[in-house]
């Protein structure tokens, strides 16, 4: 499959826009712009082929946490109002606000990733004002996630053939794949550090070329931080 | 991490080699017992060591200190002193001194292709490389040329594997070490990386380190062979003087259904199976198989042979592309087939052995009390009848994979399937795990098992079926014996 031209835009203009965007997902207010903002990122997630099965599998996940933070919502709006009226009114778009900023927050990061080869990223941070500790620590991080979410999926498989049903209302049924899932990406986190030791990554590539700018890059960065003024003034 | 004695009081009279260890211990944080003691040796340039030793005898301790990364990779006090290439390195460790390569293929690479995993080692190279020579080199000696575009994510282990070591290699490390780095590996594989190591220590004189179970392969390949046990050195000479360990015994077949009941109802059967992943490739194509009760039918072949599909299809995770997968009676698969996984740190969550046991028979919906007396059983089954209250997470590796098979079988099933049951095991374990599987087989069950472990196959196997690109290509007795 052909990916499309955005897909294609320079490291830098792709870091920015994930910025911007999380920042809008993080501040932005009213509900109609953060559900054009979701609804952007996932027509974009899924047109540019970045949507792998790990990425679907989380967002089936998160889904299935829906009911449980609409009702969280409305407990603390009863809470508040002591009112069932009262609940609804603040509850659902309090709920719904939340669910969006969080899956805002996790359509980009997907993108953003699901874009961006190790490579680049490593690259990206290894400036020589930059100290290589730091580079290591943001390169293993944001690769952290696409990890994560192929091992949960491996756990899940072992744990289904052991007879688990993961049921969205009883939380501790969750367990056997939560646990060995940070068990194993604590140890994962150890081991991968002491193989970017050993494979020197941690020491370089220093100040690898960030490629060239296009017109589609210089518009593109320049759109990105107009739509920040409104929220940074 | 690591804390040190205040000086290194055993500092070598002359130039020290390449490697000098003198009096060297460690004892990890909260450990009563050091797991290394009074290790001294010198390892000069071109050598070649084997370390071997049964689970948990300190050769991993020993060999991330010779490499000079206890420092980053151990919690713990070392203590007497580290000579590497000519500096002191017991305080400060040395890395970059050392490239490794360990069992688990999947935590050492980080490129998104094939091609960028080598790419991304010699872009760490410093100096004038030809990089592009270079990569075409390492991706030719390993047979990766002709996928250097593939995903990393959709290599099978022994192609991952394969990629490590192209990617470690690609660093010219001065020191390789290498911790079982055959445990995913097909025999020609093995033998080809066993070739390639000789060929790197003899050309390039890059000394080499191995920790490996399998003897017979370290003894051909080895100029030297370290044994170690309870953190001390055994053995420390040539392969020739070291004394070897008796063959893996054929386990006491106990009473039950004969061995390979001719003309016996299959338990589990295959017809014309075809799967791809992803609609992409064969993974298998056109395979038929049955399991018959009391058959221990071994699975072998090359890596990315489909082994490891055919079972997960037999478990019912995969549904086939096209033919028939079938249970006796008609059960479904996921309730008559029970499957034990490679690696038990993926599926131990429970905070005692018991509880760990007890999952599968608790989920299949059994009263209490057979619940209870299952798990009991399961556990005596595998030797682990005393570890009830443990927390599976402090249990040693044998221990936690002997827990990941009684934790299958203490459920109910007509097959069992193993992937890889051998891997990371001592000879004690993997005597024991012969005996488990033979117990098994002779209550009536059927045992289907993909394993790169020939010696194994020809210990507890009826049949063996042999794998290559998706197909079977022979069916047969194993050669040499079987139960």
């Amino acid at each position: 499959m052909t990916r499309p031209w955005w897909t294609r835009l320079n490291l830098l203009t792709r870091l920015a826009l994930f910025l911007v965007v999380c920042l809008h997902a993080a501040l932005g207010e009213g509900l109609l712009m953060q559900l054009l903002l979701c609804s952007g990122l996932l027509l974009l997630l899924f047109s540019s082929g970045a949507a792998g099965p790990h990425a679907r599998l989380l967002l089936w996940a998160h889904l299935l946490a829906l009911p449980a933070t609409a009702f969280l919502f409305l407990a603390i709006g009863y809470e508040t109002t002591r009112s069932f009226s009262g609940a609804v009114s603040w509850g659902l778009p309090e709920a719904l606000r939340y669910a969006l900023r969080i899956e805002g927050l996790l359509l980009a990061n997907l993108l953003f990733v699901g874009l961006t080869t190790p490579l680049e990223i490593i690259s990206l941070f290894a400036r020589p004002w930059i100290p290589p500790a730091v580079g290591t620590l943001l390169s293993t991080a944001v690769r952290f996630l696409p990890l994560s979410l192929g091992e949960a999926r491996r756990i899940y498989d072992i744990q289904r053939c052991r007879g688990l049903r993961l049921r969205p209302w009883a939380p501790q049924s969750c367990l056997p794949v939560i646990v060995p899932l940070f068990v194993s990406q604590m140890c994962r986190a150890h081991d991968t550090s002491v193989m970017l030791v050993v494979r020197r990554i941690a020491a370089g590539p220093r100040g690898a070329s960030l490629g060239t700018f296009g017109l589609a890059d210089l518009f593109l960065l320049g759109l990105a931080l107009a739509s920040c003024l409104p929220i940074v003034l | 991490m690591v804390s040190h004695s205040p000086s290194a009081p055993h500092a070598p009279a002359e130039r020290p080699g390449l490697i000098c260890a003198r009096q060297l211990a460690f004892q990890p944080s909260g450990a009563d017992a050091p797991l290394l003691q009074d290790i001294s040796l010198d390892i000069a340039a071109g050598e070649r060591v084997g370390i071997i030793g049964p689970s948990g005898s300190g050769k991993t301790t020993l060999a991330l200190h010779l490499a000079g990364l206890h420092h980053v990779a151990l919690l713990g006090r070392t203590s007497g002193s580290l000579w590497l290439d000519g500096r002191d390195c017991t305080r400060s460790g040395c890395e970059g001194f050392a490239g490794v390569v360990l069992q688990n293929p999947e935590i050492q690479l980080f490129g998104e292709t094939v091609e960028e995993e080598v790419a991304l080692s010699l872009a760490q190279r410093a100096g004038d490389v030809d990089r592009a020579r270079e990569l075409r080199r390492w991706l030719d000696r390993f047979g990766l040329d002709t996928m250097r575009d593939r995903r990393v994510s959709t290599l099978s282990l022994g192609w991952k594997q394969r990629l490590a070591l192209a990617s470690m290699l690609a660093l010219a490390p001065q020191v390789l070490l290498l911790d079982e780095p055959t445990s995913y590996l097909d025999e020609p594989t093995a033998d080809l990386l066993f070739d390639l190591l000789a060929d790197l220590s003899t050309d390039a004189g890059v000394t080499v380190l191995v920790i490996e179970h399998d003897l017979h392969r370290l003894a051909r390949w080895a100029s030297r062979l370290v044994a170690m046990r309870q953190g001390r050195i055994e053995f420390d000479g040539p392969p020739a003087a070291c004394p070897a360990p008796p063959p893996l015994a054929a386990p006491a077949r106990l009473s039950g259904p004969p061995c390979s009941a001719v003309g016996a109802k299959p338990l589990l059967s295959l017809e014309g199976v075809s799967f791809a992943y992803n609609g992409q490739g064969t993974a298998l194509d056109n395979v038929s198989l049955a399991v018959a009760p009391g058959e221990i039918v071994a699975l072998v072949g090359p890596n990315g042979s489909g082994k490891s599909t055919l079972l997960n299809l037999a478990k019912g995770l995969l549904e086939p592309d096209q033919g028939r997968i079938s249970c006796a009676a008609g059960a479904p698969r996921m309730d008559a087939v029970g499957l034990v996984f490679q690696n038990p740190d993926r599926q131990l969550f429970a905070h005692s052995v018991f509880e760990e046991c007890s999952f599968l028979p608790r989920n299949q919906g059994f009263p209490p009390a057979e619940i209870a007396a299952r798990t009991r059983q399961a556990l005596a089954q595998v030797g682990l009848p005393s570890l009830n209250e443990r927390a599976p997470f402090s249990l040693s590796y044998g221990e936690k994979r002997r827990l990941t098979l009684a934790s299958t079988l203490s459920g109910r099933f007509t097959v069992l399937c193993l992937d890889e049951p051998t891997v990371g095991l001592d000879r004690d374990c993997l005597a024991q795990m012969a005996a488990t599987l033979s117990r098994v087989s002779a209550q009536g069950s059927g045992i289907l098992l993909a394993t790169h472990d020939h010696d194994f196959v020809r210990a507890v196997a009826t049949r063996v079926v042999s794998l290559r690109a998706g197909r079977v290509v022979s069916d047969a007795a194993p050669q040499g014996g079987g139960v």
